[in-house]
This record gives C-alpha cells, structure tokens and sequence, in this order.
C-alpha cells in the first residue's frame, strides 16, 4: 500500500499544474460573468435582423447569429447561466445529499439498505432521461432543469456522506467525543464534517462540470433556458439548423461549454492532490 | 432535289427526336417522397390527422367533388349534380360517374355513398370528422348512380365540404373500420401496398382507375422523415427524389444545386399572434390594436423566410392563397411603433406592461416568429417573456382551458370559409362568450357567418366573408403575420407538381422526365 | 456468496418495481391529455372519450396499474398510441438502431483508450503522459453533442463522405447502416475513451506498483514483459466492469446523439413518446432501460467480485 503512496505522491507537483491551470480558466470565465453583467460590446437579446448570419469581423468578433445578434456578447452572457445552474444544482444536490448521507449513516441496517438501493437506483438511471421526465412534469425551464439535475446529484452526495461518515466512526477522535457524552448529531457537525469537507469540495467540483454539461444537454433538446436568454446548449441546437449557412455558430458555444468544463476538471483533479491525496479512492 | 431530300431527312430526325423526347416524358417510374409527419391510422374517418389526410384523400380514397390547384369545385365521382330548395331545407342530386371499380375490384355506386356517410356520422364511431356535416338530414339512394342529400336549411358549405373534408372520401360498402385503419381502400389512382411504421408507406398504381392515362407513376414510396436537415440530406443524396414541405434555408441550398430545384408556394395556412381577447389587457381595443401597429411584418418575414420574397404577409384571417374569398388588409394596421406607444398610453399603459408569449413546441417556424415579436414588443415598453410548451402542453393550456396571454400558431385553412370560421366564430357559450381560445365574441359577425351558410350567391358569399374579415381586423381579435411559405424540393426530373390550396400531396399529376 | 447473490437480486427487482411505480405515475402526472393530443384540436368531446374509453384512460389508476404489470408478465407489452403497432416490434426495430451504436462506441473507446492508457502509465516522461493526460481531459470536457455536430459539420456537409443524419436501414445496406451509425459513435466513444484511459493508466500504476511486480522486476527483463501481461490483466479487470457501466449508460444517454443525427433509436423514441404522451410506450421503454442499466450495474459488480478474489464481499 505504501508503494502506491509514493508514487502518488511524486505527482503532486504536477498535479499542482492542473490546478493551476483550472483556476486560471474557472477564473476567467467567472471573470467574464462579472464583466457580463455590466458590459458586453452589444445588447445580447435585441435583434437586428439586416445583419444576420455574418462571419467573424471587426464589427462582431465572432460573427452574429440568424436574428443579427452579437455571438460574443451572448456567450459572455451565457457564463452567468451556466454558473447560476452550476451552483444551484450542486448546492441542492449538495445540501441534500450531505443530510440523506447523514441520516442513513446513522440509521438502523434496514434504512441504510433501502434508501441507499433507492439512490443506486436514482443513479444508475440514464441522468437525461431523469431529467426529460421531470422536467415533462415540472415544465421546461432553467429552475425546472436546475432541479432535475440537481436530483440526481444526490445519491453522489448521500453516498459520500455516508462513507466519510461510516470511516470516521472508527477514528479515535469520535470513539472519545461519544464517550464524553456527545450526541451524535452534535459530533458529525463539528468532528465528521470537516473532515469529509474536502472530499466534498473535490466532487462539487466535478459535479458543477456535470451540471453544465447536463444543462447544455437539456437547452439543446429545448428543455432548459428558455428564449431569448442565452444559452450555450440552446445556440448550438439553433446553430445545427443554419450549418450550411453558417458554420461559425456551431464553434464558439461548443468551445464555451468545453472550456469551462475542462477548466473545472482539472481544478477538482488539483483540489484533489492537494486537499488530500489519500481521498483519491473515495466517492 | 438534293437540298429537298437534305431538308426533308433533317426534319424527319428532328421529328424523330421530338417524338422520342416526348415518349421519354411519358409514364412510368418510382417515385420517393420524404414527408415530415407520419399518419396516425389510415382509416379518415377514425383520424383528423394531417399526416393521414395529405397522402390518403385524393390518391387512394375520392371524394365526389375535389379542388384544383386554383381552389374551384370540379366533378371527381359526381359528373354533375342538382341543388333543389325545400322547405326548410335543401336538396342536392348527385349523379355519379359510371364505370368506377374500387381498388379491390368492386364496382363503385350509390350504396357506396351512403354507406360512407353513414360510418361518417355514426355516434356509435363518433367520427372527429363529422362535426360539419351536422346539418345533414337524410341520405336517399335512387338508383345505382343517383343519390340525393338532404340538408336542414341551404348548407352553403355543403360541397366544399364534400370536396375537402376528411371523412368525405368514398369507401366500399361493407368495409370495417378497423381494417381500414391499415389498409385503406377507394377509388382513387392509387392503391395502397404496405405501411412500415416508423419508416415508409407504398403506394402503387391503381390499374382499375377510371380516368385515361393517369397517374403517370407506377409506384410512390412515401419515406417519414422527421427533420429537415436528414431530409435535405437524403434528397442530394439521391435517397429520395422529392421533399415534401422544406424550410426555406434549404430550399435556398437547392437553389444553387443544378440537378434539384423546388416549387414555392404558400401554404394557405395563416400565422398569427392569437391574443387572448378575455384577458386584461388585451380585452381592451386599443391595447391589441397596439400590437398590430407594434409588429413589423416585413422584419419578421426577413427573420424567418430565408428570402424575403417567398414571404406573404397577410393582415385577416385568411390566405391570399385563397383568392375567391381572401381580402387584403395588409394596410389596416402599418408598422408604427409610435402609435403603438400613443394607443397603449392612451389605454392607461404609458410604462408599457409584462407578458408572456407561449410558443409550441415542434413549429420552429413559429418559435422562430415569436422570439423577433418579442423584440418588437419591447420596442414599445411590452416586455414579454418567451415560454415554449410541448405540444401536449400547449394543447391543455392554450386550446382547451384559453389559460394563456399570447401565442404563435398556424390555422391550418382549406377553400370553404365557413369551415375555418365556423368553430372560431360561431360556437358560443349560453352567456354569448366564445368557446374557443380565441376568446373573441362578435354577435354581428356570428350573424354573418350564418347567413353565409344560408345563401349560394357566389358574390353576396364573397362580400359577407369580405366583411367578417374587416371587422375580425378591426377588431384587431389578433395580429396576422404571413401565410407560411411552401417548398418541395425535387430532383429536376420531376415534372407535374401543383400545390393544393389544402393539405393534400396530389400525387396523380407527377411524372418523371427521364422515364 | 449464495446469500450475497440473492439479496443482490432481491434489491434488483426491488429498484424494478419502485421504478415501475415511479414512471408509471410520473407520465399520468405531466399535463396534457393523450386523447387530445392524438385526435388534434379539431376532435369533439365525445369522440375524445371513445378514444380515452378504448385505451382504458377512464380507469382508476390503480386498475391501469394492475393491467399494465399483469400483461408484462405475460409477455404482452402492448400498443403503441401513436403508431398502433404492437410496442415489442417497435422496441427491437429501434434497439437495432442503438445497440450498434453502443456497441460501436464501446469498441472505438476501447481501441483509443487501452492502448493510451498503457503508453501514458508506461511512459512517464513529460511528453507521453502529459499528452495522453491532456487528451483525456479534452475528451471528458466536450460535450458529445457538440462532438456530433462538429463532425457533421466536417464530414457530411463539408466532405460529404457521412450521411449528414438519418437512417439506412440494415435490411437495406449493412454499408449504408454502418455509416449512418460511424460518426454518432465516434461522438461518443472518444468521449468514452477519456474515461477508458484515465482508468487504465491509473489502475495500471497501482498494479505496477505492487510488490510482486517490483521484485520480478529485479529479476531481469524477459521476465518484466511476462509480469508486464500479468500486472495488464490484473489491471485490465476494473476496466471490464467500467465497460459494463458504460455500455449501460450509453443506451440511455444516446438519447442526445440520436437527436443530433435523427437516428431512430431507443433514446429518441423514449423522448418522442414522453411528448406525444405516448404512455404504454413510455411505459415500457423506460422500465426497459431501467431493467438494462440496474441489471448490467448487478451484473459487473457480481462480476467484479467474482473476478477479483482480493475484493472483500459487502
């Protein structure tokens, strides 16, 4: 066990590369989400239908899409979609799988075992067609997909809890809490929980990745943001129909949407090594 | 004599070449037709479907009237009838054509006739069809090529009716509704093979059909296709020969593509922005009238067709591609955001107010529409959200419980105006209010509309529905876009096609050029 | 192991009937009336019962339950609303559409990601395991959506060499099939292959690590190529179960893919059918991919258990 340590740790320093260079993207684009909210060189929503369908220029640097309007600015724009839905679904997916986990943990065998076969069921479900469904039921909309995707980020969530907390019942530092007479509540909040905190940093990370994947994925079927704001998922599915039109539209949301979900990826992967290598295994 | 034998070889090999090329344009051939939406059942009488209706009525099942391209009433199994006023009602005699057999051999009669309308207004079947034949009476057989309706008052509509209606296509007596439902069988030039659903139906030529040299086709393969760009696609690459109703963007494709080209046309299908007119504040005059002058119609054909002139912009509740009734007022309301903005504060909304546009699912043409709308809007201080429904959830919403402010929709019409302002205009609640989500009540114009139905003058027709049109505008019940352009793309080689003011695919006058 | 098994089965059908339950309440819940949306807005109140009576809408719930499970059981998994043909045909001529497609994307993930995995774990200078690394990172951060329309865009509308969506039937052209599937499954699979890759380098790593490995190692060369295919195989075990895993979630999650090229595959008639309100169609297909994800998901970890006798029974 000691020999794989070692060369773990021996990639650590390169590791710090991909948090580096996680930080830096995530940075940038919650940057332009900033920017975006006071600036972006045209209004992202107003139409102006005689400059249609235009290539990059000097005028729009990333050409304009069929009703005339600026792509730079829409997907400037699009950031504060994808972050809102990014947050959101992780902080319900978060929040309610973190209280699931602890409940189960502490729970009788029979609890454990049904709720946790439920969340194995939740989980291994296609998450797409999850959230199509509810999202049928819901309506379409971002708040709708927010929560759609937020579901299933909670067997991920309940199951991380739930290990962190099973693994740490064992440690000393609990055994001697529980003798001092604490309740168990009172000891998952203030012993358990910042210790399985950066294990949840670590797959918040990669989850929000998920999220905004998801959410492209449900705006390109028409199920998420609804018009005219803009959304990278919904520029590509409009993109599709003026391919031989305009090929420029397909380019820039897609790379919009890989960009931030690589720059996440590589900062949960840097979080990880550095936070705690030993919880490489977990979750 | 040299110069006469020369002259007269050389004409002799043009003649030879005339006859040949004219020989080469003659029948025969397989012809693959992509359509976007597949039938749901193929008995007409059972569905209202579109799907069913544009490849069934005309090619496999005949009515006893049909429409020509330019939407006039011409004998198809009735070589001619006889309309005779009773009291309190009418009389029509119709005389039918001799010598018919149906596809399955049977010989096509008067018995036929009744039998059809019979199934047609059978409660027991409850037809979605039957509703505008309601004010049939009776059904009479005089002989075996003479049959007679009676109607409860003139029933003006009657024949366009008969020659358009979905259920009016004659079957063979006897036959059972549910084996129609996959095997349907008339009179027409066509007889039905197969149906693969999810894939393709076959049609081929029917070699009982009563009329010389036609169809010209052998044998039509219909291949459902749902999206436009696989479409496009398999057409270039040769997987079909002709698409049925192509966006304009590719119809534009096409353009530059020597060996394809494409008819355009227009759909007789009037898009409009439906207000909810019981609704505050679009129950106030001067508020919908607001949006009529608030929306360009120009712009929005530039943001939706891919050449602004195969747009038709249109300002009533019709087509132009219906010329017998369609009046054009196009100029009642210009675009004019300033007056919008006076007529708005005039009605107490200075600051403008907050909507909601729904918009249905699958018609991208119409969400398309409703995003530059909402642009238009905001341009005079309406600040309008987008929300698009599903299908399934636009009917709940919007058509059956009128739970809506705004929406974009297309009124699929045929020739026969009563049959597109009957539902619309005339069916009212026990207080008067409308029943349908138009929300619009007028008892003059539901007057109208029923003296429409009562009198066969072609020309007081015209005026009573030139009338219903102008005041439906004035009152400006909804803002009418454009009638949706039509395109069918085909390889060069097929020749004959004509667009049907209603939404039947006439196969019959297709041939193909190379043989 | 036996005990293991059986409960391992019992939560099965558990998480099948729960399923069953869920999604047969969850397509009664979502608005909009079935019998409307098949006879169109122009259809009278009476002929929308008739069409409700024959498809027992006007059942209590509960009853329409009861029907659905009891004709399961027996086989019949009924008729489509939309189309009228029986849902079994439907099913397999779609499932012709998607298992290829799976298949096919497994195979390329395999192809590109075995071999980069054991060069990056094998090579660890800069260059090799950066680049192989970078990939990977690459392949997970693209959508496949996107993926898809970018090769379309290159190879059907530029090129022209692909289908630019669409179909052929395999009775038709087993070429034509073979390239209308092509480029929806190199979406997927590259994507796919991200995954592969990181897995096989790292589980590679740890196996490499071993002690067992470290002291043939010392022993000399040859013997560090046999070892070398013994630590692939030890190594390659995890892998077999992610396949599992993935090949499951493919089915599911080509719902995407098989919209971007209008293939007509399971995905998308699950997704058509949620839409038309389709509701034996949903029905079924969705309790269909639940039984084939849940199932696959027991299976590999039964396989994983039974593969690795290191790994402690739960």
């Amino acid at each position: 066990m000691t020999l794989t340590r070692h060369s773990r740790r021996a990639r650590s320093p390169r590791q710090n590369i991909s948090f580096i260079i996680g930080a830096v993207i995530v940075g940038l684009i919650a940057l332009t989400a900033c920017i975006s909210l006071f600036y972006t060189p045209y209004d992202s929503i107003k139409m102006s239908i005689e400059d249609r369908l235009q290539g990059p220029s000097t005028a729009h640097l990333l050409g304009t899409d069929q009703y005339g309007r600026d792509i730079l600015s829409r997907i400037m724009e699009g950031t504060q979609n994808s972050i809102l839905v990014g947050v959101v679904a992780v902080g319900i997916g978060m929040s309610l799988g973190v209280l699931l986990g602890l409940w189960v943990a502490f729970s009788s065998g029979w609890v454990d075992e049904a709720v946790m076969r439920t969340m194995d069921v939740i989980y291994a479900f296609p998450a797409i067609l999850n959230a199509i469904l509810l999202v049928a039921i819901l309506g379409p909309g971002i708040v709708n997909a927010m929560i759609a995707i937020g579901i299933h980020n909670v067997p991920i969530f309940a199951r991380l809890t739930r290990g962190g907390v099973l693994r740490a019942r064992e440690e000393e530092y609990v055994l001697a809490a529980y003798s001092l007479g604490r309740r168990r509540w009172a000891v998952a909040w203030r012993h358990i929980l910042p210790n399985i905190l950066s294990s949840l940093i670590v797959q918040g990370t990669i989850q929000f990745a998920v999220a905004i994947l998801a959410e492209a994925a449900l705006s390109y079927l028409g199920l998420g943001t609804q018009l005219p704001y803009p959304s990278w998922g919904r520029m590509l599915r409009e993109a599709q129909t003026f391919m031989g039109l305009a090929p420029w539209l397909a380019i820039f949301p897609g790379l919009a949407i890989a960009s931030f979900v690589l720059g996440l990826n590589l900062l949960g992967d840097g979080l990880r090594d550095l936070l705690d290598p030993r919880l490489r295994g977990a979750g | 004599m040299r110069i006469t034998k020369w002259i007269g070889s050389t004409l002799f090999i043009i003649g030879i070449l005339i006859g040949g090329l004219t020989y080469a344009q003659s029948p025969g051939g397989t012809l693959r037709v992509a359509v976007q939406g597949e039938p749901l059942g193929l008995n007409l009488i059972l569905t209202p479907s579109a799907e069913t209706y544009q490849l069934i009525m005309y090619n496999v099942v005949e009515p006893l009237l049909r429409y020509t391209a330019e939407g006039e009433l011409t004998p198809l199994l009735a070589t001619s009838y006889e309309v005779e006023e009773l009291e309190g009602g009418t009389r029509y005699t119709f005389y039918l054509r001799s010598g018919v057999t149906f596809q399955n051999g049977e010989p096509f009669t008067a018995h036929d006739v009744k039998y059809t309308f019979d199934r047609l207004l059978d409660p027991a079947i409850a037809s979605p069809n039957a509703a505008p034949f309601s004010f049939l009476r009776g059904i009479e057989i005089l002989n075996n090529l003479i049959v007679r309706f009676v109607t409860e008052g003139k029933a003006a509509p009657f024949l366009g009716y008969l020659a358009s209606n979905k259920g009016a296509g004659i079957i063979p007596a006897g036959s059972g509704m549910e084996a129609l439902k996959t095997h349907p069988i008339g009179t027409g030039p066509f007889a039905f093979v197969e149906w693969v659903p999810g894939d393709h139906l076959t049609l081929m030529k029917n070699p009982h059909y009563w009329k010389e040299e036609s169809p010209y086709l052998d044998e039509v393969i219909v291949k459902f296709i749902p999206d436009q760009a696989a479409s496009l696609a398999a057409l270039r690459a040769g997987d079909v020969d002709m698409v049925d109703k192509m966006v304009s963007e590719n119809a534009l494709v096409l353009e530059s593509d020597p060996r394809f080209k494409f008819v355009a046309d227009w759909m007789n299908t009037p898009q409009l922005l439906a207000i909810n007119n019981a609704r505050p504040p679009f129950d106030n005059l001067l508020v919908r009238r607001a949006l009529c002058y608030a929306i360009d119609r120009d712009e929005i054909i530039a943001g939706t067709v891919a050449r602004p002139e195969w747009g038709r912009p249109i300002g009533s509740h019709m087509s132009p591609r219906n010329p017998l009734f369609y009046v054009d007022l196009v100029g009642m309301y210009p675009h004019d955001p300033e007056r919008a903005r006076q007529l708005l504060a005039q009605a107490g909304y200075p600051h403008g107010f907050q909507t909601t546009i729904y918009l249905p699912q699958p018609f991208e043409f119409h969400i398309r529409t409703g995003e530059i709308i909402a642009d238009q809007l905001r341009e005079v201080g309406i600040d309008c959200s987008l929300q698009v429904l599903e299908w399934g959830q636009w009917i709940e919403r919007v058509y059956r419980q009128w739970d809506y402010d705004l929406t974009v929709i297309g009124d699929d019409q045929g020739v026969e105006p009563a049959a597109n302002f009957t539902k619309p205009f005339e069916r009212v609640q026990a207080d008067g209010s409308s029943k349908y989500y138009f929300q619009y009540s007028n008892p003059f114009v539901r007057e109208l509309l029923s003296r429409g139905k009562e009198t066969f003058d072609t020309a007081e027709r015209k005026t009573i529905y030139a009338m219903v049109q102008t005041i439906i505008a004035s009152d400006a019940m909804a803002v009418w876009i454009q009638d949706i352009p039509h395109f069918e793309g085909m390889r060069s080689e097929v020749m004959g096609y004509r667009k049907l003011p209603i939404y039947v695919l006439d196969l019959a006058r297709l041939y193909l050029s190379d043989g | 192991m036996a005990a293991y098994l059986t409960r391992r089965f019992i939560g099965f059908l558990a998480a099948l009937v729960l399923v069953s339950l869920l999604v047969f309440l969850a397509i009664r819940v979502i608005p909009g009336d079935t019998a409307q949306i098949i006879l169109g807005t122009e259809a009278d109140p009476s002929s929308l019962f008739a069409l409700r009576e024959r498809l027992g809408l006007n059942e209590p719930v509960y009853v329409q339950y009861g029907t659905w499970i009891k004709n399961l059981l027996t086989g019949r998994l009924g008729e489509s609303i939309r189309y009228g043909e029986p849902i079994g045909e439907l099913i397999s001529s779609r499932f012709a559409v998607t298992g290829p497609l799976a298949l096919l994307a497994i195979v390329i993930a395999l192809l590109l990601g075995i071999p980069l995995g054991i060069f990056a774990a094998t090579h660890r200078s800069r260059f090799g395991d950066y680049g192989v690394m970078a990939f990977s990172q690459l392949g997970l951060a693209v959508p496949a959506f996107w993926a898809g329309i970018l090769l379309m865009l290159l190879f059907s509308v530029k090129l022209r060499w692909f289908p630019a969506g669409g179909f052929i039937p395999w009775s038709k052209s087993i070429g034509g099939a073979l390239r209308s599937i092509f480029l929806p499954s190199l979406s997927l699979g590259v994507i796919h292959a991200a995954v592969i890759v990181r897995m096989t380098r790292s589980t590679l790593l740890e196996v490499l690590g071993e002690d067992y490995i470290r002291t043939a190692r010392g022993k000399g060369l040859i013997e560090r190529i046999v070892l070398y295919k013994h630590a692939l195989r030890n190594a390659l075990i995890p892998i077999i179960t992610l396949i599992g895993l993935q090949f499951a979630s493919l089915l599911g999650g080509a719902i995407i893919i098989e919209n971007v090229f209008y293939l007509p595959g399971l995905g998308r008639l699950a997704y058509q059918a949620i839409s038309a309100r389709d509701l034996p169609v949903v029905q079924d297909v969705v309790l269909l991919i639940t039984v084939l994800v849940v199932g696959l998901s027991v299976l590999v970890d039964v396989a994983y258990t039974l593969l690795d006798p290191r790994i402690r029974l739960e």
